[in-house]
């Protein structure tokens, strides 16, 4: 009697075991890193989903979903999608270099919202989308079914799409990581720089598995933009 | 003036053109005195009785005494039985399209001369040579079939040839040693020449009537005295210009139209008709390398109906599988009353892409499939809520628009244009970004020591804990739309960060930090 065939998981593991390296150099070398400690900490990583949560309302989800507009990969300007879902973005809040790779699309409804990004990522097309469901009705923000967030995430991993949500509770079941900001900023940051106010800002990184600790970054892999050596946020594994 | 062993120019006139096209419009007139007015279908019969005058008129009236520039009430005092027609506008073109069509089936070298009559350069036609009346015979045996009398005739030079196609009575050849038949083309009436009426005036208060009588004059004092057109005319008479033909050349159009004899009233076979109909078209257009930037579809419906879409192309191409996706992501948001009766569908050619891929910017993997991408999420969230957001030079809330997505990246997308460029906005770089509420709220706040102290937003009664002292805000006060803000940032008892303003109609919400 032969033996039974492998199935991919055996042939991926075997392929893991023998060239550990080469799978090394794809995880780190597809990291998107921003120059934003919390954001880079959370890893915004192309074909996954990323979740910013913001249980409440001024604790800068707005802040880091602007500087990822602006922040730009080097000197490799990509296109970046936002789906709005409540049409509460503020243009004037960015500059003008930024607005032009911006594809905005106004959404009043959750369910439009999510069949927008679904369009997008099967699309393919934009290498970055982000979908801000902060300010939407809690109710509509629970009834997306966690298919629909699956899908999503096969869409983004077939396109190397990176999907960063914005919620204002935990309601992507399939995120790779998720920052929850839950510190109210007082007033007065209304008056401060953007650039400091990104630094300081505080959250927790909940990532999902073990195995995906961080990874020793290769030589040939580093990157001018260095992640600062001590980040201001908690991991919690 | 000879036919020289160069070149021979052959001129197909039709004479009294105008009522031929009437005659061919109405080809039941009986065949009694009959005139063609000046006038048009679109004037009354009192405005062509008052300012109509009579463009030509058939034998039968011409032997009843009735000339042209008569006017309608003369000719008929002239002419009991006179049938009086309109010009017929539409059929004189098809019928010098015709005469067009005649001309190119001899050479491709061609002009357009006049209405009702054209010249073509034959001297390269094979064997043309030595039989230029039996050739001519044929084009008029060719027109005739067409419903149009013609009058051909064939000279060497350009002006010759059509004054020997006025002169002739079936077919005119103008050959060089024939000094009779020069004769008879001098004996023709300055009419042929067509001057203008101030000059015609002056000729026939000298008693010029015929080109004979015009050459007999010195050229210098015609041009003296009538200028440039004077000289021209004088030209012509006397043996005709050197000038080069103004070749015809007609227009290549990718355009393809079917006719259904059943009508098509679902999307299946429309998109079916519709890829043969590309199929087509994106052949011709590969036969001559060029690619298509824009498809354009007209659907006529059985209730009259028309419905037309000019879609642009992100990146132009000639695949027909690709154009056919552009449409049918345009069909399928379609919905109509009627059955389609005529599909018409035509392409606009350009040549291919040669821009160079920019060297600081990730260009899309694929602009066609982005652009039907943004064709579906428009349909999913309506026009006007898909593009890139462009400020307008205003301080207005909503002082922005969405521009097409696709027409930025046809444009360098990294470079903005002037009318992108916004206002400058001190606050960019500071604070939090305001999410607005869209939209707007209109609320109640209560004061207190001249700082809002409480408001009441749809989730309920909030106290107000501290507030950033308020800024005035204001525009367009030269005209009806002015406008006038007061605006406070305030954190509130639910620890959130609030944009509140106090407008003319009370407090409004604007949004929340975050």
């Amino acid at each position: 009697m032969s033996a039974p065939a492998p199935n991919i998981l055996d042939i991926r593991e075997h392929l893991q075991a023998r060239f550990p390296e080469a799978q090394a150099i794809r995880q780190m070398g597809s990291a998107v890193l921003t120059g934003i400690p919390c954001v880079d900490a959370a890893g915004i990583t192309p074909g996954q989903i990323t979740e910013f949560v913001s249980s409440c309302g001024s604790a800068g989800s707005g802040l880091v979903l602007a500087a990822l507009i602006e922040a730009e990969e080097e000197t490799l300007r990509e296109q970046v999608a936002l789906v709005d879902g409540a049409d509460a973005f503020d243009p004037r809040a960015l500059s003008p270099q930024a607005l032009g790779r911006l594809l905005w699309l106004r959404c009043r409804q959750v369910q439009k919202a999510v069949r927008a990004t679904d369009l997008l990522l099967r699309d393919g097309n934009i290498p970055r989308v982000l979908l801000d469901l902060q300010l939407c009705p809690e109710r509509e923000v629970r009834q997306i079914p966690s298919q629909a967030w699956h899908r999503l995430r096969l869409l983004a991993e077939r396109g190397g799409a990176a999907l960063c949500v914005f919620t204002p509770f935990q309601a992507v079941p399939c995120a790779r990581s998720r920052l929850l900001l839950d510190r109210q900023l007082p007033l007065d940051t209304l008056d401060e720089e953007r650039s400091t106010l990104l630094t300081s800002l505080n959250g927790k990184v909940i990532r999902r598995g073990a195995a995906l600790e961080p990874l020793p970054m290769p030589t040939g892999m580093l990157r001018p933009r260095a992640i600062p050596p001590q980040l201001p946020v908690a991991l919690a594994v | 003036m000879s036919v020289s062993h160069t070149s021979i120019y052959a001129a197909l006139w039709l004479p009294r053109f105008q009522l031929q096209a009437a005659l061919r419009a109405w080809p039941d007139t009986p065949r009694v005195p009959l005139a063609v007015l000046d006038s048009d279908l679109t004037q009354s019969p009192a405005e062509a009785e008052k300012k109509g005058h009579v463009l030509h008129a058939n034998p039968q009236a011409e032997r009843a005494g009735i000339t042209a520039g008569m006017t309608p009430s003369q000719a008929l005092a002239r002419c009991h039985g006179l049938i009086l027609r309109h010009r017929h506008p539409e059929e004189e073109m098809r019928a010098h399209a015709d005469l067009l069509r005649c001309a190119s089936h001899w050479t491709p070298h061609y002009e357009s001369t006049a209405p009702g009559l054209c010249v073509m350069e034959v001297s390269r036609v094979r064997n043309m040579r030595g039989r230029l009346e039996a050739s001519g015979a044929n084009m008029r045996q060719w027109l005739v079939q067409c419903g149009l009398q013609a009058q051909v005739g064939f000279a060497g030079n350009l002006d010759m040839a059509c004054l020997a196609a006025r002169a002739a009575k079936d077919v005119l050849v103008l050959q060089e040693h024939e000094g009779c038949e020069r004769t008879l083309l001098h004996q023709l009436p300055l009419a042929v020449l067509q001057p203008s009426a101030n000059v015609t005036e002056v000729l026939q208060l000298w008693g010029i009537r015929t080109l004979a009588e015009l050459i007999k004059l010195p050229r210098a004092d015609i041009t003296a005295r009538l200028g440039m057109e004077g000289a021209t005319l004088w030209d012509m008479a006397a043996g005709g210009r050197e000038r080069l033909l103004r070749l015809v050349r007609p227009e290549v159009a990718y355009r393809e139209v079917m006719e259904l004899e059943h009508p098509v009233e679902s999307l299946e076979p429309l998109l079916f008709l519709l890829r043969r109909m590309l199929d087509s078209i994106c052949g011709r257009l590969a036969e001559v390398w060029l690619v298509a930037s824009e498809e354009r579809l007209t659907l006529r419906f059985e209730n009259d109906e028309v419905h037309e879409r000019s879609i642009q192309l992100a990146e132009p191409s000639r695949h027909a599988g690709l154009l056919l996706r552009v449409l049918h992501t345009h069909l399928d948001g379609l919905t109509t009353a009627s059955p389609i009766r005529v599909v018409i569908l035509e392409l606009t050619a350009s040549a291919p892409d040669a821009r160079q891929s920019q060297l600081f910017q990730r260009g899309l993997r694929n602009p066609n499939r982005f652009a039907e991408t943004l064709a579906q999420l428009e349909a999913l969230l309506g026009a006007g809520n898909v593009g890139r957001p462009v400020l307008l030079p205003s301080r207005r809330p909503g002082a922005f628009a969405l521009k097409n997505q696709v027409e930025a990246l046809a444009v360098t997308s990294g470079v903005l244009s002037k009318d992108d460029t916004p206002s400058p906005e001190e606050g960019i770089a500071h604070g939090l970004p305001l999410r607005w509420r869209r939209p707007p709220c209109q609320i109640r706040v209560q004061m207190h020591e001249g700082r809002p102290a409480a408001m009441n937003i749809p989730e309920g009664w909030l106290e107000i804990v501290q507030a950033n002292p308020c800024s005035l805000l204001s525009g367009d006060w030269w005209d009806c739309h002015a406008w006038q803000r007061e605006i406070w940032e305030v954190a509130a008892s639910d620890g959130a960060l609030y944009q509140i303003a106090r407008e003319k109609q009370g407090w409004m919400l604007d949004g929340m930090f975050g």
